[in-house]
């Protein structure tokens, strides 16, 4: 019975589901169970419940709702480095150890905060 | 029986013996004369190096010498003894009504008799009339140059030079002196080679509606010998050609062996070259989005005006081994310029932004540099059919500042109403665009929805619409035997978007006042309705052809006048 639920346990870690706000709902991921989740610069796969591949990057991108806001951010939040993307919007990169979609999800929630989210690599479509 | 053998044998080798002692008839070996070509001018014959004729020289070599007779043109001369190789003379008078030239090809025919009548051989040459004034031949009369181009109100040489001046050569008889007048100009020449230079100002007043350019030259040598009157043509081009032009099935149709071979439809192609009559676009940039951009193509060189790479923050934009940016780019706006082929939009700039991994960073930073550079329009050949909110709120902001954004819909034959797709491409904020191709149908790849606008050409599987290519051999190797290593056909909704940005360009260097939406609406309004079996509703929209295949040049002249 130990058996069972620790392998249980096993596959539960290795198929974790995360979410994250899109055009005001939860969007829930699957880890993809097909790729290395710990493979190099912090990247992780996750398909979305109608098979769409994302890949996070370690980073949560905020949309500020004043750039006044930034210096709150980068001292509430355990945040690295930041690039500017345009005036309101910032790509921040987590300090090591922070799981990208809980801090994502804290910084949404945030009242200064207009949107915030994981940067993600959408698989694109194919080239001919 | 044996006596009679030998005696039949005997009678075979006398008979043999007698054949080849009996002489054969002398015969003509060959006949030449010493102008196979003469010229006519107010009753006069003249050599092509313009040396007055009133006689041919004829050489006849014979079999044998001999005493003969023969007739010219059926008019017996005199007995003659003849050697093997004759020469006499043949007054023209003889040949032609001098008193009534005429343009034609006389046959000199020699007769030749034994001195009692006894007919020998014949041997016929020709000699050909032409009337003086409807010749020019061009080793005596030249104009150079002989093609110029007229663009931005400038005339330029064919290498892209300021033209200020044409000269006339000419080659005279050395003893000949004449009076030539070129337009209002009268030179005098001694005679012998020489040249004429006239400023281009003597010619074109008036640059604007300009079309070929035919310029006026009298020529009268002094003896009244030679004299004409004739038009020499200076080709005014409106763009400087390039090559690969004529394989370009997407921008214009000529009826070539590529064509027929490939069975492309002439109205496959969306009037690029009818449109670029009107404008190619100067003024306007257009940014794409993509990756794999070499700035230094042959086609691209001057042309671009900033890179960005917006993963990592620098310029440097040939990202990957892929030419999939350098083709979009050219396609929207490689310029004409002899080299390659002109893309949609010639003379408007490029801003190349590589968004290698297409994160959602790099595309919000994409996006927004594109706008600070002041790109009046983005071409995007990429999708994901799960757009992020954040690129359509970045979108939405570009659309509402006036810049029109143009995704291509993607090529996997699906319809994007179906699926739970998003794709970028169907945003209400971008103009979608599908693909058609050579024959003017419906591309087989192409995806479809309710919220793609319009289709242009992105080719099939059999050719796909001529592009930019990595230079040398590394890049797509479909260069289908006509084009060199920097080029290659490519096929995708990838291609039918640049073309789309490059019209658009078109439109707002006519009207730079457009809106995005008034750029779409025209855009559709212009549409051709293609395919067999499409069902076309009222409102002009088919499921899967959506509004039709753009046509630029209606489409410049409608925003041309759109208020």
């Amino acid at each position: 019975m130990k058996n069972i639920l620790l392998l249980l346990t096993l596959l539960l870690s290795t198929q974790a589901e995360e979410y994250f706000y899109e055009f005001g709902e939860k969007v829930f991921l699957k880890e993809s169970s097909n790729r290395n989740s710990s493979s190099e610069n912090g990247f992780r796969y996750f398909e979305t419940k109608h098979g769409y591949k994302m890949t996070t990057t370690g980073e949560v991108i905020v949309k500020l709702q004043s750039f006044d806001h930034l210096s709150y951010f980068l001292k509430t939040y355990p945040i690295d480095s930041y690039r500017k993307l345009d005036q309101q919007t910032f790509l921040l990169k987590l300090q090591s150890g922070h799981n990208v979609f809980t801090m994502a999800n804290k910084i949404h929630r945030d009242s200064m905060s207009i949107y915030a989210q994981p940067n993600f690599i959408r698989e694109q479509r194919g080239n001919r | 029986m044996i006596y009679k053998v030998l005696i039949f044998s005997l009678f075979l080798l006398l008979c043999t013996a007698c054949q080849k002692d009996a002489p054969s008839p002398p015969r003509i070996l060959s006949l030449q004369i010493n102008c196979d070509t003469l010229y006519y001018n107010h009753g006069v014959v003249v050599t092509t190096d313009f040396s007055p004729i009133d006689s041919l020289l004829f050489t006849m070599s014979l079999s044998e010498m001999g005493s003969y007779k023969y007739l010219i043109n059926g008019l017996p001369m005199a007995v003659s003894s003849i050697d093997e190789q004759f020469q006499g003379t043949l007054p023209l008078d003889s040949l032609f009504d001098i008193n009534n030239l005429s343009t034609v090809s006389h046959t000199i025919t020699v007769d030749l008799y034994s001195h009692t009548g006894e007919y020998h051989s014949s041997k016929s040459t020709q000699v050909v009339l032409l009337p003086r004034d409807q010749v020019i031949p061009t080793s005596n009369l030249q104009l150079a140059p002989q093609t110029a181009v007229i663009t931005n109100q400038k005339i330029l040489t064919t290498d892209n030079r300021i033209l200020d001046s044409i000269t006339l050569s000419y080659s005279l008889p050395s003893t000949e002196s004449a009076s030539i007048t070129v337009a209002n100009r009268t030179v005098t020449s001694s005679g012998g080679a020489g040249k004429i230079t006239l400023p281009i100002s003597d010619f074109i007043t008036d640059i604007s509606n300009m079309n070929n350019l035919l310029i006026p030259i009298t020529f009268h040598t002094n003896s009244g010998a030679i004299g004409y009157t004739d038009t020499l043509l200076l080709e005014l081009l409106s763009h400087l050609p390039d090559p690969y032009d004529s394989y370009a099935w997407h921008t214009r149709f000529d009826e070539n062996d590529f064509n027929s071979s490939y069975n492309v439809c002439p109205s496959a192609n969306i009037s690029l070259a009818e449109a670029w009559k009107t404008t190619r676009g100067a003024g306007v940039s257009i940014a794409v989005i993509d990756q794999g951009f070499e700035k230094n193509h042959e086609e691209l060189l001057g042309k671009v005006t900033k890179t960005y790479n917006a993963e990592d923050n620098t310029t440097d934009v040939f990202t990957g081994s892929s030419a999939h940016g350098t083709t979009c780019a050219g396609i929207s706006a490689a310029p004409l310029n002899g080299v390659g082929l002109g893309g949609a939009a010639p003379e408007a700039n490029l801003i190349l932004i590589a968004a290698p991994s297409l994160s959602d960073a790099a595309l919000v930073r994409a996006f927004d540099y594109a706008r600070e550079e002041g790109a009046g329009v983005i071409s995007c050949s990429w999708g994901s059919y799960n757009v992020s909110q954040l690129l359509s709120e970045k979108i939405q902001e570009l659309y509402d500042a006036g810049v029109v954004i143009v995704f291509a819909c993607g090529n996997d034959n699906i319809n994007l109403d179906e699926g739970n797709r998003n794709d970028e491409s169907e945003l209400p904020t971008v103009l979608g665009v599908g693909s058609s191709d050579e024959k003017n149908l419906l591309s087989s790849f192409s995806n479809y929805g309710s919220a793609i606008d319009f289709l242009a050409p992105g080719g099939s599987y059999t050719l796909g619409v001529l592009g930019t290519d990595l230079m040398g051999p590394s890049g797509s190797h479909e260069q289908m035997g006509v084009v060199n290593n920097n080029y290659a056909f490519a096929s995708g909704t990838s291609f039918s978007a640049p073309l789309v940005a490059g019209v658009t360009a078109l439109m707002l260097s006519v009207n730079p006042s457009l809106s995005p939406d008034e750029v779409r609406t025209i855009l559709i309004e212009s549409c051709e309705k293609i395919g067999i079996d499409a069902h076309y509703n009222a409102n002009g929209f088919d499921t899967q052809r959506a509004y039709g295949k753009i046509n630029a040049a209606k489409a410049v002249t409608l925003a041309a006048s759109y208020r």
